[in-house]
């Protein structure tokens, strides 16, 4: 098997898998990940400060209790299947601290790259519990049953990731 | 056994991800900044195989919708902070751990931050909720605005969506054959 999957092999792949998870009555999402883990970490250490019902409002996933449910075991998975995938990766992949196109526009400023990337993280989440799901469940999974949720929400993430990139990188092409 | 599904499935969503190269942030990058819109054509092409089948499968009775409400505020906003957030990490929730495992030390910061992000939406959604509450329209689908079956309405999304991919995929090429000849005439001028 080939090491990299064209664009086509792969979205065909991702399709069917998606229609296979519809098939099994549960569907994707990753943000239901964090807010179980958030809330899991922070009631255990400052149990009774926020109530379990507060964590899963307005999460993908629809689950009722902080346990570790479906949506939890598959982020799980998506752990070990890229864990399998770079083992097993014939194209070496580069254990890289920070991303060497950032580089070219930053430097090598690992800390301020880690700073970038909290803040990142930080909105991809705070967005994703204000829009009620995320890449996942809102583009692979909503726009496959045409939402109007899933399409509006796709819209406003490359509206808004396309701005910021030319912003951050220059309008200018070039690798 | 469902649970063991979930794990699976998981497995599977990582190997796809990591093979196609949505985890690395210089494809992710590359997306946005409209150099190569690799990502990009694989998730909207999965999106058109999956709507067809999933509409498929539901006439059949095997399949049943689970959508998102659509509280237009809150998709849209969301939608722009996700997508800045996004330019900034590259890497989405479920990305960045994939990336975290292939040993990217950044991504574990985008994972850090999400955990932030969680914690914060949290303390202050009660007060976002009463404000945003009344955007809500309920379940939404475009089905719901077209006099058609929906089945018939899903194969002309499906392929709707598998033509702009087709167009958006034809343009890259031809532009990348313009700059190939471009630089390969350079020389003889």
């Amino acid at each position: 098997m080939a090491s990299k999957w064209s664009w086509v092999n792969a979205g065909i792949a991702l399709g069917l898998l998606n229609i296979t998870i519809f098939l099994s009555g549960n569907h994707l999402g990753m943000t239901t990940f964090y807010s179980q883990t958030t809330g899991y970490l922070v009631n255990f250490f400052f149990p009774e400060w926020i109530p379990d019902s507060y964590w899963i409002k307005g999460t993908c996933g629809g689950a009722e209790s902080l346990s570790a449910g479906w949506q939890w075991l598959l982020v799980l998975g998506v752990f070990i299947g890229a864990y399998i995938a770079n083992r097993t990766s014939k194209v070496e992949v580069p254990r890289e601290d920070i991303p060497e196109m950032w580089i070219g526009r930053f430097g090598n400023r690992p800390r301020l790259r880690f700073v970038h990337a909290f803040i990142g993280g930080f909105l991809l989440l705070f967005g994703s519990r204000l829009a009620g799901g995320c890449t996942s469940s809102h583009v692979i999974s909503g726009m496959s049953q045409m939402a109007l949720s899933g399409i509006v929400f796709g819209m406003a993430v490359f509206a808004a990731g396309i701005t910021t990139a030319l912003l951050i990188y220059g309008s200018g092409g070039g690798a | 056994m469902n649970s063991l599904l979930a794990i699976v499935f998981g497995i599977m969503f990582g190997i796809i991800m990591q093979r196609v190269g949505a985890m690395e942030y210089k494809n992710i990058i590359k997306t946005l900044r409209l150099i190569d819109l690799t990502v990009a054509k694989f998730m909207f092409l999965s999106v058109g195989v999956s709507a067809v089948g999933v509409f498929s499968l539901r006439t059949m009775g095997l399949v049943t919708l689970d959508i998102i409400k659509f509280n237009y505020f809150g998709v849209m906003i969301g939608g722009l902070i996700f997508g800045v957030g996004f330019a900034i990490s590259g890497y989405c929730p479920g990305t960045c751990i994939g990336a975290w495992v292939e040993g990217k030390k950044d991504a574990a910061f985008v994972f850090l931050g999400g955990l932030a992000g969680v914690l914060v939406y949290t303390l202050v959604q009660e007060g976002i909720l009463i404000h945003i509450g009344r955007f809500d329209m309920g379940e939404l689908m475009l089905g719901d605005f077209i006099p058609l079956n929906t089945l018939a309405v899903g194969a002309l999304y499906s392929i709707t969506i598998g033509i702009i991919v087709y167009v958006v995929d034809t343009i890259e090429l031809k532009n990348k054959e313009k700059e190939t000849a471009a630089l390969g005439q350079e020389p003889d001028i």
